[in-house]
């Protein structure tokens, strides 16, 4: 009886106060939904990574491949799906001499061409008897090759900008392509240059002409699978498959794409594509023209498929290494029969099966392993659920908070301490399990539509979810329990009593202020001693830190938010009261006067807003290493596969957009470390070499100005000058002390590219920084002999040419001319015009089957190139957090709107006393901008932190250097103005309703007991 | 803002009527109330609780809107005004005193008397600050200037409200229920300010209460009854408190038995 009556009670106080009830279950719905979506969105990546069911051999059972290769697994660059690994494919076999073909080749021609070596690929493919005797067997339904090549590849707004160029030229002249083809209007590009249907000197006016008009193309070189299959891997988006080619003559010029790959061109089918081989840019270049016929379903592989007839004919003309390296096989029967039947035979061959389910346990195991993913994923499933519960706990306090006078009431009417204690627990587990249920609908129709998994809700989202609404409640409701033993019958009728005058609490508030905020600083601090306490490894740090630290972190910053408010109201509310027409004096404690709601709301926006502002900063501060800085040359250009005679050189150094003075010839090489000489790093194989920069030492590092600015880690620059220009002295980028211990006083020895058993070695004596050095041998066609590099050495350039015996020189670097008024693709038209006349210069008329052309890297053409494939991963990853920050705001609309309905009596004096409806809806908005501002500077510091405590971390977890921290203002600049706009949209309606109230109502319901 | 007196009244109410919907049946707080008072008089409205005496003071105050009839203060007919002339009008014309102080917490005794003129954008000069030190003088609030309002006796709270109410030198003074949460002495003090006020400046003051004690300091006695005037007492109607409550008795006896 006694238990109906208080729920009967409780239900007519809820019907009572519909709209706090409303504004308390979309908070806790809101909160809830937060983490559903935080915690069922990194399952989701996680189970989708870990997939056992992908189909990652499409329709096939099995792949044969080389053993090495079925064992690549790695998550970047979403390659799992593909039938085999991208890192297979990128023939970066190190340690490999020169073949002999290369040589012969290069010795025919007679010159000691720098490019004479090429790169040292040798494919690992399957032996053609082998594929016969498969073929042949009865289990086989199917057995598909599959090859690949890496080529260049320009977009269809690309093909078709020049196709459409014609309404460009003002003159009404034909595009430039056309002109230097001479090719009438309605003729095309050829649709492949090659050396049998056209004239060698057309060909290279067309690649010149190309190169010209398109410039630089998208990607560094994009993963072409050539394959016999018939049928499409993935089911078909649009289009078709490939046509099986004719039995004689050409193979159709036309490709598959995946999804990701054909976004990223913005193809479709029956677009044109432009393709240039191969992807080092280095040898012989011809250059194609292949028609989009279809877009499968592949979702995380950017590459393209095309038949092995037309990737047999890419290779020929490009002489890329080609050659079946893996089989796709459609068995009849038993698989595993199948494998046990052919384990001998394929393995005296070095090659092995393996199936869909085994890639994804592979994948599975290497995402496991992935140490970033599992910090990101448990700081921020740890951040959310404390927001979550912070949230849950002030929407139901405030609410009960706020009744504390009613609580009075029924003290008064007869109610025991414990009917209210039951009354306020029920109210709170009223409001907080329909709240936790619909959050978690919700939750999980967001992280539905963001993953399209339906695993998004789990046991680890309900069960965070559910402990949060709970505790979030229990906790809500414990405070007011206590209070209501305190409540004074006296409380029912006055104003509120305080035990304590109003000075006295402002005297008191101070060194409460003072206190919480040292204990902020504190708990940061215990944090950044966390991740410097190198009595742990790195990774027991890391751990560490992304529970406990963060934690600290989060709680320390949270702590701050009091000493936030005050600062903010002391410096803006000022100026702000006088750009609103509002009285100041009013306005100068309305934020630290409604102080717990501000602390809810800006702790709610800042946990989205921290996330995303320490992503935009790590993300931006791991990327600064990278980007070029003013102490690289403005230009460097390299002149393909022949060099330049001296004539040439003297033609370059007098162009109008190079500085004379400020020239330098580049002597270039490429050589793996010598076996044993350093400890390889796991997983870095392929980056075991450096590139050689031979310079004149004088020029490049000596003088005021030097051409080439590099900071010295370790020695100093007048002995590591001086022993370069009397020896072989290097210096050597801080990557190899990284990666290698590679110090000052150690020898650097290098295995010769051409010469096997032959070691080199440099005595180093400087490591130095030089950031854009990684982009640069990457653009710049210097990785001549290996795909990647892990280090560039200066070295004196005699000393380069003598140990290599290199020829004409191909490398230059050079700073323009202040004021030269010529854009990248005027220079590189130049220089490709320069890099033709020079081989005439060689060859006399008598022309022969060589291309000559020059690749130009400028340090703003090699920003801009990092800099737009980094923004979209860096903003990839900031989506979760913005999509955290916009569900917060939802839940503080209830805070903002619960804390101007708490003040409706103040705002009803106020408008008593002459306060007009405009000025007060400017100040409930101008006390949720300022509200704003401090979950902006919440987030800010948060992110500032965090980012810098990754970044420490960073160097000791990855080996990664400590790069300065980098602030992405337009990235912050849109968080910020996020945060502050839904601040702004939260508080409006309570704002627009306020000031729409008469000033009777406004007294009357501030002073209702409600 | 006009601040041309059209009227001879200081306060005319013609034919008020405010409308409340209470249980989903409308009912008139206010039904037609007639009221007139002149500049310098004050007048006292009595009535039982629920007889529209309150609200009949919201009304004139233009706390809120008026269902039918007008409400004029030095001529200015407030149903024409639009909120915002409404609020600059009540800020500086109108002085308001509350039963329960309304002081806002968070400001000082000083900072809560000069609120109106700050909310007017009036600038703080000298002769402001020797009209806020002589009217604090005047209420005895000299020492506590510096005070938060929570640390201020009742009396001295509702010194500091009509410290409030008077800093913009308002035409007219409504008061409702001032001296409803006081003691029987700061009350009489606190009339007898009012009494000054109308006697020396010739200030109009319209006082909401159900204390005869109180309401023998005005002028006249108006009486309201289910939101209509029932009687309008001149001060030489009766010659001390207990009169007026005897009369006030029976005309509440005489409108209970209709």
């Amino acid at each position: 009886m006694k238990f109906n009556f208080i729920v009967s009670t409780l239900l007519s106080r809820m019907r009572r106060q519909r709209a706090r009830a409303w504004f308390v279950l979309l908070a806790i719905a809101a909160s809830s939904c937060l983490i559903v979506w935080t915690v069922g969105g990194y399952k989701a990546l996680f189970l989708d990574a870990t997939s056992q069911d992908a189909p990652y051999l499409g329709a096939y059972d099995l792949r044969v491949s080389h053993a090495e290769l079925a064992m690549t697994t790695t998550r970047r660059g979403g390659t799992f799906a593909s039938p085999m690994a991208r890192e297979s494919y990128v023939h970066e076999t190190p340690h490999k001499a020169q073949d002999d073909k290369d040589k012969d080749s290069g010795d025919a021609r007679g010159k000691a061409s720098p490019s004479r070596g090429g790169r040292a690929d040798k494919l690992k493919t399957i032996p053609a008897t082998l594929v016969e005797q498969l073929r042949n067997d009865e289990a086989v339904l199917a057995c598909d090759e599959i090859a690949t090549l890496t080529m260049f590849v320009y977009s269809p707004n690309s093909a078709r900008s020049i196709l459409e160029d014609e309404d460009a030229d003002p003159e009404g002249k034909k595009p430039s392509y056309k002109r230097e083809l001479d090719l009438d209007d309605d003729e095309f590009l050829p649709e492949s240059a090659t050396h049998e249907e056209v004239d060698p000197e057309l060909r290279r006016k067309a690649f010149g002409a190309l190169r010209a008009t398109m410039g630089t193309p998208l990607g560094m070189g994009e993963l072409f699978f050539s394959t016999t299959a018939r049928e499409s891997f993935y089911e078909l988006n649009s289009g078709r498959w490939l046509t099986a080619p004719p039995t004689s003559g050409r193979a159709p010029r036309e490709a598959v794409l995946t999804t990701q790959c054909a976004e990223r061109y913005g193809a479709k089918v029956g677009d044109q594509l432009f393709l240039i081989g191969k992807s080092s840019l280095i040898g012989r270049t011809a250059e194609f023209q292949l028609t989009v016929v279809g877009i499968i379903e592949e979702p995380e592989t950017s590459s393209f498929y095309v038949s092995s007839a037309l990737g047999a004919e890419l290779a020929a003309e490009t002489e890329l290494p080609y050659g079946v390296q893996a089989l796709m096989l459609k068995l009849r029967g038993d698989v595993e029969g199948f494998r046990a039947r052919w384990h001998d035979r394929l393995a005296r061959a070095e090659l092995t099966t393996t199936t869909s389910s085994e890639i994804a346990t592979r994948r599975a195991e290497a995402f496991k392993q992935d140490q970033a993913f599992k910090y990101q994923a448990a700081s921020g499933t740890l951040l959310a659920s404390l927001a979550a519960l912070l949230i849950i706990f002030t929407a139901l306090n405030m609410s009960l908070e706020d009744n504390k006078r009613l609580i009075a009431l029924y003290r008064v009417a007869g109610m025991t301490r414990g009917q209210i204690a039951i009354s306020i627990l029920l109210e709170s587990a009223s409001l907080a399990i329909p709240g936790w249920c619909v959050g978690m609908a919700v939750g999980w129709g967001v992280t539905l539509c963001a993953s399209g998994k339906t695993t998004a809700l789990n046991l680890e989202s309900v069960g965070f979810s559910f402990v949060c609404a709970v505790l979030g409640a229990f906790f809500a409701a414990l405070y007011p329990m206590l209070r209501s033993a305190r409540v004074r019958p006296l409380d029912a009728f006055g104003e509120r009593v305080e035990r304590e005058s109003y000075a006295v609490r402002i005297r008191r508030a101070r060194v409460k202020l003072a206190v919480v905020s040292l204990l902020g600083l504190a708990l940061i601090a215990f944090d950044f001693l966390l991740i410097r306490d190198v009595s742990l490894d790195a990774p027991k740090r890391a751990a560490l830190h992304s529970g406990l630290g963060v934690l600290s972190l989060a709680l320390g910053v949270a702590f701050l938010i009091p000493l936030a408010i005050r600062i903010t109201e002391l410096i803006l509310m000022p100026p702000l009261a006088f750009l609103f027409r509002l009285d100041a004096q009013t306005m100068r404690r309305e934020l630290s006067g409604n102080g717990r709601r501000v602390v809810a709301v800006a702790l709610a926006l800042s946990v989205g807003g921290g996330l995303f502002v320490t992503m935009q900063i790590w993300g931006y501060s791991m990327l600064d290493p990278f980007l070029p800085g003013r102490r690289m040359p403005d230009a460097f250009a390299a002149f393909l596969p022949t060099g330049l005679t001296d004539e040439s050189v003297a033609e370059l150094r007098a162009s109008p957009f190079v500085d004379p003075e400020r020239f330098l010839t580049v002597a270039v090489e490429q050589a793996a470390f010598a076996a044993n000489s350093v400890a390889v790093p796991e997983g870095k194989a392929q980056f075991a070499n450096v590139v050689f920069f031979g310079v004149d030492v004088e020029r490049a590092f000596e003088g005021a100005n030097p051409m080439v600015g590099v900071r010295f880690r370790q020695g100093n620059a007048q002995d590591a000058i001086l022993a370069m220009k009397s020896g072989r002295g290097a210096l050597i980028t801080d990557s190899a002390f990284v990666d290698y211990r590679l110090s000052v006083g150690d020898v650097l020895k290098v295995a010769h590219p051409r010469e096997p058993g032959k070691t080199l070695e440099y005595p180093i004596v400087g490591v130095v920084s030089f950031p854009g050095w990684q982009w640069l041998s990457k653009t710049g066609g210097v990785r001549r002999n290996f795909g990647r590099s892990d280090a560039l050495v200066f070295v004196r350039s005699s000393v380069i040419e003598h140990d290599y015996q290199l020829g004409a020189p191909s490398y230059f670097w050079f700073d323009a001319p202040d004021g030269a008024p010529l854009s990248y693709h005027e220079v590189e038209a130049r220089l490709d015009r320069l890099a033709r006349k020079n081989l005439r210069r060689l060859e006399g008329d008598s022309l022969g089957s060589q291309v000559a052309y020059a690749k130009l890297s400028t340090r703003d053409s090699l920003t801009q190139s990092i800099m737009s494939r980094a923004e979209s991963v860096i903003w990839g990853l900031s989506k979760t957090p913005l999509t955290t920050l916009v569900i917060a705001s939802i839940a503080t609309v209830g805070a903002v709107a619960n804390s101007v309905r708490a003040r409706r009596w103040r705002y009803g004096v106020m408008r008593a006393l002459g306060v007009t409806r405009g000025e007060l809806i400017r100040m409930i908005l101008v006390e949720a901008s300022l509200i704003g501002v401090v979950a902006a500077a919440t987030s800010f510091a948060f992110g500032v932190l965090a980012a810098q405590g990754a970044l420490m971390l960073g160097r000791s977890l990855f080996g990664t250097e400590n790069p300065p921290m980098v602030m992405p203002y337009p990235g912050l600049a849109l968080g910020f103005s996020l945060t502050l706009a839904l601040c702004l949209i939260a508080a409006l309606y309570p704002a627009i309703q306020t000031g729409r109230a008469e000033p009777i109502a406004l007294l009357r319901s501030g002073r209702a007991p409600e | 803002m006009k601040d041309e007196i059209k009227s001879d009244y200081a306060v005319e109410t013609r034919a008020l009527v405010k409308s409340y919907y209470r249980g989903g049946v409308s009912f008139n707080a206010v039904d037609g109330i007639d009221l007139q008072v002149k500049p310098g008089e004050f007048v006292a409205i009595m009535g039982a609780s629920g007889s529209g005496k309150s609200t009949a003071l919201h009304l004139i105050a233009g706390l809120t809107r008026a269902t039918s009839g007008d409400v004029y203060v030095e001529g200015e007919r407030l149903s024409s005004l639009s909120d915002r002339a409404l609020t600059i009008f009540r800020r500086r014309r109108l002085g308001i005193v509350f039963q329960s102080y309304n002081l806002i917490p968070h400001l000082t005794a000083e900072e809560n008397v000069l609120f109106p003129l700050r909310a007017d954008g009036r600038k703080l000069d000298e002769s402001t600050r020797d009209k806020l030190r002589a009217l604090m003088r005047e209420l005895e609030l000299e020492e506590q200037l510096s005070q938060y309002p929570d640390a201020l006796s009742g009396g001295q709270q509702q010194r500091v409200a009509l410290g409030r109410a008077l800093i913009g030198e308002p035409a007219v003074i409504l008061a409702d229920e001032p001296t409803g949460n006081l003691d029987w002495t700061s009350s009489q003090r606190i009339c007898a300010i009012f009494d000054k006020l109308n006697r020396e400046e010739g200030r109009a003051i319209i006082l909401v209460t159900h204390e005869p004690a109180v309401a023998i300091w005005s002028s006249r006695v108006v009486v309201l009854q289910d939101g209509r005037v029932v009687s309008d007492i001149p001060r030489a109607a009766y010659a001390d408190a207990s009169e007026l409550a005897a009369r006030y008795q029976e005309l509440a006896r005489v409108g209970a038995e209709r």
